[in-house]
């Protein structure tokens, strides 16, 4: 082999010696932040953090959307059904970029019985992104969130696990913000199991119409291939033994009005719901939707519109107890 | 392909490593790596627009060579204005036509006659204004017989297209760039370290300065109507560093990526936020297109070796080319008047005042900077504004301080738009940003001074940098400000 030049030699020599130096920090950084966001109970990292970190399982559990967390009253529920309920609904979250969550929590959950699924208008659409990464990004080594990860969005999947160091880059304030507050749980020797409200966010605001002034209306655009995988998800939760209901949430009827093909939406959520078998409530024609006083926006329940509809949905569940599919909440 | 991209992190290693340890024995290869590269690097964006590039290339190149055989004065200028008209022609149809078209229609609607034509959906060329420069000066400077024409075509492919600088400059002289090529090149460990340090310092302003700071600016900017005087101030401050940022941190990341292959490029800013007139602003300001202004345009007219109207005229005119040279709306133009305005008043002012020791006083020149600064960003408004109409909206409510700077919106404390942390954020980046400018200048700190220190001091320096690009970037832009141009 050629002999190197003085150059190249130092140039190799510096070159490896700074990767390596570089990697240790940096590795070290990432890892210890990781570490620390796992112990944050905040917002919506914490309640990502109690389903990865096995710190939570009720008889009752909510999956879903924002739309659901503000629309489930955990405590409401609890005391309806007699049954410990926990709303683990992700903001900005369609329910399939949260599968991860429902397979980890498949994976070790002892109690739980139900599952309840909050619907939303674009639960069946196509999805192109994860939304908010840093949420999930301190369990990335885990299975499930890195096929979720692939299944949703490939290029951010192969970014993230072939590009070394590439959290630093995904990673938002409010990741390092969730790192800060578990040390602070560690120096404070604090642990995290959830919130008073179990996972429902209150919004105690008044009606604010959001549709756009311009009068045009949009079409939701769904997709085959997310509807398919929906049923799928549908499935496994019934193979653990667990009742999954499909709950269509309120949506204002100004809301609904916004789009030409809303009717669609129910349609396809009710074609899911007879071809898995599986329980559907639906309340997007029940009376909650006609009443300003129960939203704070077209798509979200405020907190008397969260009320109104978690005692709903626990009547429909009482007075149906058995039947395994098609209960509708009509003109309650 | 853009610096602050994945593609560029690997397309980089790639060509370094063919061009020093595979294509080093020899020049021509290593000179063909470079057009390949270059060419990539600029297909990658739209590979179809590299025909345009090749074009301009041989018209120069065969020019140029012509020019070296051709003694008839007549001929010679004739191959000169072939030269201009065929890189104006391209520069203008692809970046102008639609502008003439739109005013051609607007003043004959004005003169009450409506005419009807059809414009045109042109995509524009990116870097095209800087690769149409730079090939210009090479046939101006060989019409000139300032520089020998080059037999090389795969030298002068490298000197149009050099990867690097070839989107958004710096707009290179032949005489300093072309020569570089016909030059052995050895691996110096120093250049590579040289380099790096520069590709991070520039990243660092891209994308944890610039992008950052982006995204207030263009609340405000994009819809002037919901904001008012106090927001536009702090806008048009925040976008003054905003655009310093992301020219500078381009030029910076360009200029160190050439070091890297043994090739130095000319500084394109000096820290021009601490000029004391508008004058000394602009020779610390794209230094690279002032200087071609000046080469090229305003000494031709005369410069300042003529009656004084005349110069003063010159001046006027070189800066309102700039602005049209920066694209094709209304509110370049009146960008590069103002300045053309400010700096004939600032060649009156100061033809007729005499220095003294008040003047040199630090107070003194502080008040100066603030003032030079002052006007940099009255123009930056045109500049930035969306249209002509915006800016005169935000020019003319400067001063209308009704609106607060803090407003509740569905129970959010927002400052222009942003919660209190991300407001203040800017503002530490900016002062962060000043403070290193400020040790540069004064030589605190430098390339060579973190060069000269030990290893593991060198290291700590670029894992900090490295780890603040990665934590503290904004990367959801893909864009230079300059790409536009």
């Amino acid at each position: 082999m050629k002999k190197l030049t003085p150059e190249v030699k130092k140039l190799l020599i510096n070159f490896i010696g700074f990767c390596v130096f570089f990697s240790i920090i940096a590795f070290s950084l990432e890892k210890g932040i990781a570490y620390f966001v796992t112990l944050s109970g905040d917002s919506q990292t914490g309640k990502v953090n109690l389903i990865m970190e096995h710190k939570i399982d009720s008889d009752v559990m909510i999956f879903g959307s924002s739309v659901a967390e503000v629309g489930f009253n955990s405590n409401v529920i609890e005391s309806n059904l007699n049954k410990s309920v926990y709303n683990l609904a992700i903001d900005g979250t369609p329910i399939l970029k949260s599968e991860f969550l429902i397979d980890e929590f498949l994976s070790y959950s002892e109690k739980c019985d139900t599952i309840m699924i909050g619907l939303a208008f674009f639960s069946f659409s196509k999805m192109q992104e994860m939304n908010e990464p840093g949420r999930y990004l301190a369990h990335k080594s885990n299975k499930y969130l890195k096929e979720n990860i692939r299944k949703v969005a490939p290029e951010l999947h192969a970014k993230l696990y072939n590009v070394p160091f590439y959290s630093f880059i995904v990673a938002d304030h409010t990741y390092y913000k969730n790192a800060y507050l578990g040390l602070k749980n560690v120096i404070n020797k604090k642990t995290f199991y959830g919130n008073q409200e179990k996972g429902f966010s209150v919004h105690d605001e008044t009606y604010y119409d959001t549709r756009s002034t311009d009068g045009l209306k949009m079409d939701i655009e769904f997709s085959e291939k997310v509807i398919e995988r929906f049923k799928r998800v549908v499935e496994k939760i019934k193979s653990h033994n667990i009742t999954p209901i499909l709950i269509i949430t309120p949506m204002h009827i100004n809301g609904q009005s916004f789009y030409n093909n809303y009717k669609e939406y129910t349609n396809i959520a009710k074609d899911i719901s007879e071809k898995t078998n599986t329980r559907l409530i639906d309340f997007s024609k029940s009376n909650i939707t006609k009443e300003d006083k129960y939203f704070y926006n077209n798509g979200h329940l405020n907190k008397l519109g969260a009320l109104t509809f978690s005692k709903n949905v626990c009547d429909s569940i009482a007075t149906n107890p058995q039947t395994p599919q098609k209960v509708y909440v009509k003109q309650k | 392909m853009i610096f602050n991209s994945l593609d560029f992190a690997i397309f980089l290693p790639i060509v370094f490593i063919l061009y020093w340890f595979v294509f080093n024995k020899s020049l021509k290869l290593q000179n063909l790596l470079i057009v390949a590269a270059s060419y990539l690097f600029y297909g990658w964006w739209d590979w179809r627009f590299l025909s345009l590039i090749i074009f301009s290339t041989i018209i120069d190149y065969s020019i140029g060579r012509k020019l070296k055989v051709e003694e008839n004065t007549k001929n010679r200028k004739l191959l000169l204005w072939i030269s201009i008209l065929v890189n104006l022609g391209l520069l203008g149809f692809f970046k102008y036509y639609n502008f003439f078209l739109e005013n051609f229609v607007a003043a004959f609607s004005f003169f009450g006659s409506e005419i009807k034509v059809n414009s045109l959906n042109i995509i524009l060329p990116v870097g095209i204004s800087f690769y149409t420069f730079q090939t210009l000066s090479y046939t101006i400077d060989v019409y000139r017989k300032k520089l020998e024409p080059t037999d090389n075509f795969i030298v002068f492919a490298a000197f149009v297209s050099f990867f690097p600088q070839l989107v958004a400059g710096p707009i290179e002289r032949a005489t300093n760039l072309l020569p570089q090529f016909t030059k052995e090149r050895k691996l110096k460990f120093l250049n590579i370290q040289f380099g790096l340090i520069r590709i991070l310092w520039g990243l660092f302003k891209k994308v944890v300065v610039a992008d950052r700071l982006s995204l207030t600016v263009n609340s405000v900017y994009n819809s002037p109507d919901d904001f008012g005087g106090i927001h536009y101030i702090i806008a048009t401050i925040l976008f003054a560093f905003q655009i310093y940022c992301d020219f500078s941190g381009y030029s910076d990341i360009a200029i160190g990526t050439a070091r890297m292959f043994n090739f130095k490029l000319m500084e394109n800013f000096r820290s021009p936020y601490f000029s004391k007139s508008l004058g000394e602003f602009w020779r610390r300001w794209h230094i690279s297109l002032s200087t071609w202004f000046r080469d090229y345009i305003y000494i031709p007219l005369g410069g300042n070796r003529v009656k004084k109207h005349r110069f003063y005229l010159n001046t006027f005119l070189v800066f309102v080319i700039s602005g049209f040279w920066h694209g094709s709306k209304w509110t370049f133009i009146i960008w590069g008047a103002i300045h053309g305005i400010i700096l004939v008043l600032e060649n009156i002012l100061y033809s007729k005042k005499t220095i003294t020791n008040k003047n040199k006083s630090v107070v003194y020149s502080i008040i100066k900077t603030l003032v030079t600064f002052t006007i940099v960003c009255i123009a930056w408004i045109f500049f930035r504004a969306n249209s002509t109409s915006d800016a005169f909206l935000i020019v003319s409510n400067l001063f209308d301080f009704s609106q607060p700077l803090l407003s509740v919106t569905r129970g959010m404390h927002l400052y222009l738009n942003n919660p209190l942390w991300k407001f203040i954020g800017n503002f530490i980046l900016i002062a962060v940003l000043l403070f290193i400018e400020y040790l540069i200048i004064n030589k605190k700190i430098s390339e060579v001074i973190i060069i000269k220190k030990k290893p593991l001091f060198r290291w700590c320096i670029y894992t900090s940098l490295i780890l603040i690009i990665m934590i503290f970037g904004f990367y959801e832009i893909d864009q230079f400000i300059y790409f536009q141009f």
